[in-house]
C-alpha cells in the first residue's frame, strides 16, 4: 500500500496531467497487489482474481484512472503509462502494434516514425514521466 | 485461479420467458425455489424480485411505462438503469412503449466509447512460475474492430472479487465462503495485455463469439445492467468463469453453454462449448506469452550471436557488437530486449530507477540507432485450440506385487507431466485431490491409501541464458499400518531437456508420517534422479532414489519408480506405474476415464 501511495504521490507530484485521468494513473502499479502486501497475500490475490475494492471498474465513464474526464475515452498519456514498456521496444525497433495503437489514438497514424526511432533518448530521457514522453512524441511529429 | 464446482440448475416458469431468468441469473436454490444469484437489492425493481421472477417481469414492464420527464435525471429512469431487459422485453413484445435510448446519456456515452464490433472470451493460460496462475483465467475483450488491429484500443471485462481485507488468512475464509462482493469490471483491454501477457508471461488465446448486431447491443446493455449487480463472491462456485458463462447465456440462450459445462470445474473446460459447438465461435486467435515472444528471437541467434547476449547480461552491460553486420546487431538487441522484459518483469513493469532499467535503456538506445525495422508477430490467427486433455479423471485399475487387489482413483484437477501438453500445458504436473483407495485380495478389505492434496512438479530446464531451479512439492494424507497421518515431499535441483527427453536431478527430502509417533514416522534425505521421456500422447518416466533414512539413521534406501501414461483418446487414459523399494514392491495397471 505504502507503494501505491508512493507511485501515486509520484506522478501527483511530476505531472499536472495526471490530474485529468485520476489519481492512481493507468499502469500496472495501479492495478496489481504484487509487492504491497506481502507474497501470501499477493499469491492469494492473484489465486482469487481479486481487485482491490478502492479501485472503481464500473461500466461508467472515468474507469481506473485512465479515461479523460471530459471525453471518458483513455487519453493518450494514460496509454503511454499503460504501455510505456512496450511502446518504447517499438519506437525503438522502428514499428510494432503499440506504437501504431499510440499513433491511431492522437490521429498520426500515417506518420513517419523513423523521426520517432531518431529521437529515442530524447523522447525516454531518464527520468521523464508519460506525460513528457507523450509530449515530446506529439511535438517531434 | 478460479475453479467451478458448479450449482447452476435451469429453471423454467410458465408464462416467464426463459431468458428473462437467465437475464436476472434466476437458480434454483437449496429448498427447491428460485432466486436469483444477485445479491445487490437495487438490482430489483420488484419487492419480492430477488425470489419472484414472475413478480419481478411485471414490476419491470410497469416502470419502463413511466414516462422519462419524471425524472429529474433522466439516467436514473428504470430503462436507462437496465437497458438490456428493456431491449429483451421490447423485442419479444411484452414492452411496447418506444423509448429513446439515447436519452440515457450515461448509458450512451459508455455504448460510444465501446464501440463494440464483436466479443471475444479470452483464456489467459499457466506460466508455472507463478503458481497463482494455476487453473486459468477467463474474461471478455470487447473488440472495436477487427481482433487483430484493435486490441490495445479495446476495452475488457472481467468478473472478480473486491477484496476488503488486507489479512491473508481472512483472505482465504472470505473468498471461499462468499465474504467478498464479485463484480463485473470494466477495463482497457491493454492493462490485462500487461498484466497477463507481459507482466506474467501467460498465453492469451481468444474466442471471438458469433452474435449478430442485434446481440452485440443487447450485451453492451446487459453490461450495464450488471452495473447494479453485486454477486456474493464464491471461490469454488460463483466465480469468474460462472459468471461470463452465465453472461453469454443470458445474451445468447440458444447455446446453452451453462448445461455444456455444468460438470466441469476448471475455467479451460469451460472452452470446451466454445470450441466444440458449432456455430459459437467464429475465430480463434492466439497471443504467445513474453517469455515465448522472448524465446523465439533467442532461437534465431547463432552461437556467437549468443554469446553476446550471454556477456551482456553477465555484466549488466552491452557487450561490444563491432563485429557484427547491423541486421546481426538487431537480432542480439532484440533478443536482449524481449528477455530483459520476460525475466524482470516487476523491475520493468513496478519500479522506477533500477540497474535492469538503465540496462534495457542502454540496449533500446543502441537499438534506435540501427536503420534495421524487426518484424515481430505479437498475435495471430489459429485453426485449432487444444486443450489436451479434462481436469477430472477417474480410474480403475489392478494391482500385483507385494499385495494384490484392486485400485480406485480419482483426482479432482488439473495435469500431470505425463498427459498430453495441447496448446496449453507446458513441463509441469499441478494436481489437486487426488485420491487412491485398495480393495485388497486376500482380506477384501477397502482401504483408503492415501490423498495428495497438492502435487506440484515444475521442470525448467536450463539453457544458456537461465540457469534455473526444477521443483516439486507433494502433500497430504497417507495411510501407513493401519494410521492415517501427513505426508511432505519436496525437491529441488537442476534439469537438462534434450530432444523428447528431460534429465533431472532433485535434491528430495520424503516425509511420512508427520507429527505421528517417533517410530511411525518416516524422514528421508538424499537424491532424486529422473528421467523423462514424452512424445504425442505417451509419457514414461523412471525415477531412481538414494536416500539416507533420518529416522534410523541409516544410508542405502533406495526405490526404484516408474509411470507411464497412455492417452488412446482424448477421454481415455491407459497408465501403468512400478515401485520396488526394501519395503514394498508394486505394480498398477490402470484404466483412467477423464470427465
Amino acid at each position: 500500500m505504502k507503494k501505491l501511495i508512493a507511485i501515486a504521490t509520484l506522478s501527483l507530484a511530476t505531472s499536472s496531467a495526471f490530474a485529468a485521468h485520476g489519481p492512481a494513473g493507468c499502469g500496472l502499479g495501479s492495478i496489481l497487489f504484487e509487492g504491497k502486501e506481502g507474497t501470501m497475500f499477493n499469491v492469494l490475490a492473484a489465486t482469487f482474481n481479486g481487485s482491490s475494492a478502492n479501485q472503481t471498474f464500473g461500466m461508467s465513464s472515468g474507469t481506473l484512472g485512465c479515461e479523460d474526464a471530459a471525453t471518458a475515452k483513455v487519453s493518450s498519456v494514460s496509454f503511454v503509462e499503460g504501455n510505456t514498456v512496450a511502446l518504447s521496444n517499438d519506437i525503438a525497433r522502428g514499428q510494432g502494434e503499440t506504437l501504431t495503437a499510440y499513433l491511431t489514438m492522437i490521429n498520426k497514424a500515417d506518420a513517419d516514425t523513423t523521426v520517432l526511432k531518431a529521437n529515442f533518448s530524447q523522447i525516454f530521457a531518464k527520468g521523464n514521466t508519460s506525460a513528457d514522453i507523450d509530449s515530446r512524441i506529439k511535438n517531434l511529429l | 485461479m478460479c475453479l467451478i464446482q458448479s450449482s447452476f440448475a435451469s429453471v423454467q416458469l410458465e408464462h416467464v420467458p426463459e431468458q428473462w431468468l437467465h437475464l436476472l441469473r434466476y437458480n434454483k436454490n437449496l429448498w427447491g425455489g428460485i432466486e436469483s444469484e444477485v445479491d445487490s437489492k437495487n438490482f430489483f425493481l420488484a419487492k419480492s424480485g430477488k425470489t419472484d421472477p414472475a413478480s419481478e417481469l411485471a414490476a419491470n414492464i410497469e416502470n419502463f411505462r413511466i414516462p422519462i420527464e419524471n425524472f429529474k435525471d433522466p439516467n436514473q429512469h428504470p430503462v436507462c438503469l437496465f437497458p438490456g431487459r428493456y431491449l429483451f422485453l421490447k423485442n419479444i413484445g411484452k414492452v411496447r412503449t418506444e423509448f429513446d435510448l439515447d436519452k440515457c446519456s450515461d448509458f450512451k456515452t459508455f455504448k460510444d466509447k465501446l464501440e463494440l464490433s464483436s466479443v471475444s472470451v479470452v483464456f489467459s493460460s499457466y506460466f508455472i512460475n507463478k503458481p497463482a496462475s494455476a487453473f486459468g483465467h477467463t474474461f471478455f475483450k470487447l473488440n472495436k474492430d477487427s481482433p487483430l488491429k484493435t486490441d490495445l484500443q479495446s476495452y475488457g471485462v472481467d468478473f472478480s472479487a473486491q477484496v476488503t481485507t488486507k489479512n491473508p488468512i481472512a483472505y482465504g475464509v472470505l473468498g471461499i465462503f462468499g465474504g467478498f462482493y464479485g463484480k463485473f469490471n470494466l477495463m482497457p483491454y491493454f492493462l490485462k495485455l500487461r498484466e497477463y501477457n507481459d507482466y506474467e508471461s501467460r498465453d492469451l488465446w481468444e474466442f471471438e463469439l458469433n452474435l449478430n448486431d442485434d446481440e452485440l447491443d443487447l450485451f453492451t446493455a446487459h453490461l450495464w445492467d450488471m452495473n447494479q449487480a453485486a454477486f456474493d463472491y464464491f471461490y469454488f462456485s460463483e466465480n469468474c468463469s460462472y459468471h461470463i458463462s452465465r453472461f453469454i447465456d443470458a445474451v445468447k440462450p440458444d447455446w446453452k453453454i451453462m448445461e455444456a459445462i455444468y460438470e466441469t470445474t476448471i475455467p479451460i473446460d469451460t472452452l470446451v462449448p466454445l470450441k466444440d459447438q458449432k456455430n459459437i465461435t467464429q475465430d480463434i486467435y492466439f497471443r504467445p506469452s513474453q517469455q515465448k515472444r522472448s524465446q523465439q528471437k533467442l532461437e534465431k541467434l547463432n552461437d556467437i550471436e549468443r554469446r553476446a547476449v550471454k556477456n551482456s547480461f553477465n555484466n549488466l552491460k552491452l557487450a561490444e557488437l563491432g563485429d557484427f553486420n547491423r541486421n546481426q546487431k538487431a537480432k542480439i538487441l532484440d533478443a536482449i530486449i524481449d528477455f530483459t522484459d520476460y525475466k524482470y518483469p516487476t523491475q520493468m513493469h513496478l519500479s522506477k530507477d533500477n540497474p535492469i532499467q538503465d540496462f534495457k535503456r542502454e540496449a533500446l538506445i543502441a537499438r534506435s540507432q540501427i536503420e534495421v525495422t524487426s518484424q515481430s508477430i505479437e498475435k495471430f490467427q489459429v485453426e485449432e485450440f487444444d486443450s489436451g486433455h479434462k481436469a477430472r479423471k477417474f480410474g480403475l485399475g489392478a494391482r500385483g506385487g507385494d499385495r494384490t487387489g484392486m485400485e480406485f482413483r480419482h483426482r479432482f484437477a488439473l495435469h500431470d507431466i505425463l498427459e498430453p501438453q495441447g496448446d496449453v500445458y507446458s513441463l509441469f504436473s499441478l494436481e489437486m485431490g487426488k485420491t487412491r483407495f485398495f480393495l485388497e485380495r486376500e482380506t477384501n478389505k477397502f482401504i483408503f491409501e492415501e490423498l495428495e492434496v497438492a502435487h506440484v512438479e515444475a521442470l525448467r530446464p536450463i539453457n544458456f541464458l537461465e540457469k534455473r531451479i526444477s521443483w516439486n512439492f507433494d502433500f497430504g494424507l497417507k495411510n501407513r499400518f493401519e494410521i492415517v497421518a501427513p505426508f511432505l515431499n519436496i525437491g529441488v535441483g537442476p534439469s537438462l531437456a534434450i530432444g523428447k527427453q528431460n534429465f533431472t536431478l532433485f535434491f528430495q527430502t520424503e516425509n511420512n508420517h508427520l507429527f505421528n509417533e517417533y517410530l511411525y514416522q518416516q524422514s528421508y534425505l538424499g537424491a532424486n534422479f529422473q528421467w523423462l521421456f514424452k512424445k504425442d500422447n505417451f509419457g514414461f518416466k523412471v525415477n531412481f532414489k538414494k536416500y539416507r533414512d533420518l529416522v534410523l539413521a541409516q544410508d542405502n534406501v533406495d526405490i526404484v519408480q516408474s509411470e507411464l501414461s497412455y492417452l488412446p483418446s482424448k477421454n481415455y487414459q491407459i497408465a501403468a506405474e512400478t515401485s520396488k523399494s526394501d519395503l514394498e514392491e508394486r505394480a498398477s495397471l490402470l484404466i483412467y476415464a477423464y470427465y
